[in-house]
């Protein structure tokens, strides 16, 4: 799709991209975050999209599309947080299919900013399994505003 | 009040079970979230076929949280 046009630049977050880094985490759907580059209406950005999917037989079931077994949500990126998250995305293989993971710093930075019992649930997890390089997560929360919440979250779970 | 020792032990084998489980490759990860996944979608199936309702398909999260 982004080699069509379909999409800008895009990658996997949430529970999927969680699961790269660390423990398989229970999930119901892939979230993929792409660039909505020149869009200021998701709505009108999606439409291509889905135009696209339905086109390979991947029809719309609630707020996801139904692709090989799995809803898949597309969210175009909006706030610098993802923005910057989307650009330093790394390149995995899938099998054999080539893809982006967000890096674990942005998704921890995501979670904190997200901030619901599960999301801080799984950044003690990340912390716990060595999966952030701790100064490249300050760097990531310093330059999004989220210093304080990191330092609040450090001090509430003694981490 | 459950013996300290032995909890500590269980809280040890979580810990080294979750640090196995983050090893494994992305593919075999993501095997696990399928069958998770299906075995929670099963769960729902079989709670409904109990309440006698028809689902003779995919059974969606949303459905899940239904009495």
């Amino acid at each position: 799709m982004e080699a069509e046009g379909v999409v800008g630049r895009y990658a996997i977050g949430g529970a999927i991209a969680a699961t790269f880094y660390v423990e398989p985490v229970s999930t119901f759907d892939v979230d993929v975050f792409f660039a909505a580059e020149g869009a200021s209406d998701a709505l009108l950005s999606l439409t291509p999209l889905y135009d696209y999917l339905a086109a390979l037989g991947y029809e719309p079931a609630g707020e996801a599309v139904e692709i090989e077994g799995w809803p898949v949500q597309f969210l175009p990126v909006f706030t610098p947080l993802l923005a910057e998250a989307l650009t330093q995305a790394v390149e995995i293989r899938f099998k054999k299919t080539p893809t982006r993971v967000m890096r674990a710093e942005h998704l921890v930075a995501v979670m904190l900013e997200t901030g619901r019992a599960k999301d801080l649930a799984r950044v003690i997890q990340f912390l716990e399994e060595g999966a952030v390089e701790l100064s490249a997560l300050e760097g990531v929360l310093a330059r999004h505003g989220l210093a304080e919440r990191w330092r609040e979250f450090r001090n509430r779970f003694d981490v | 009040m459950k013996d300290p020792i032995e909890m500590a032990g269980l809280f040890e084998q979580r810990q080294t079970r979750r640090r196995r489980l983050a090893k494994l490759s992305f593919e075999e990860k993501i095997e696990i979230v399928e069958r998770l996944r299906d075995l929670r979608l099963n769960r729902s199936f079989m709670r409904t076929k109990e309440t006698g309702e028809q689902f003779d398909e995919y059974v969606r999260p949303e459905e899940m949280t239904r009495p």
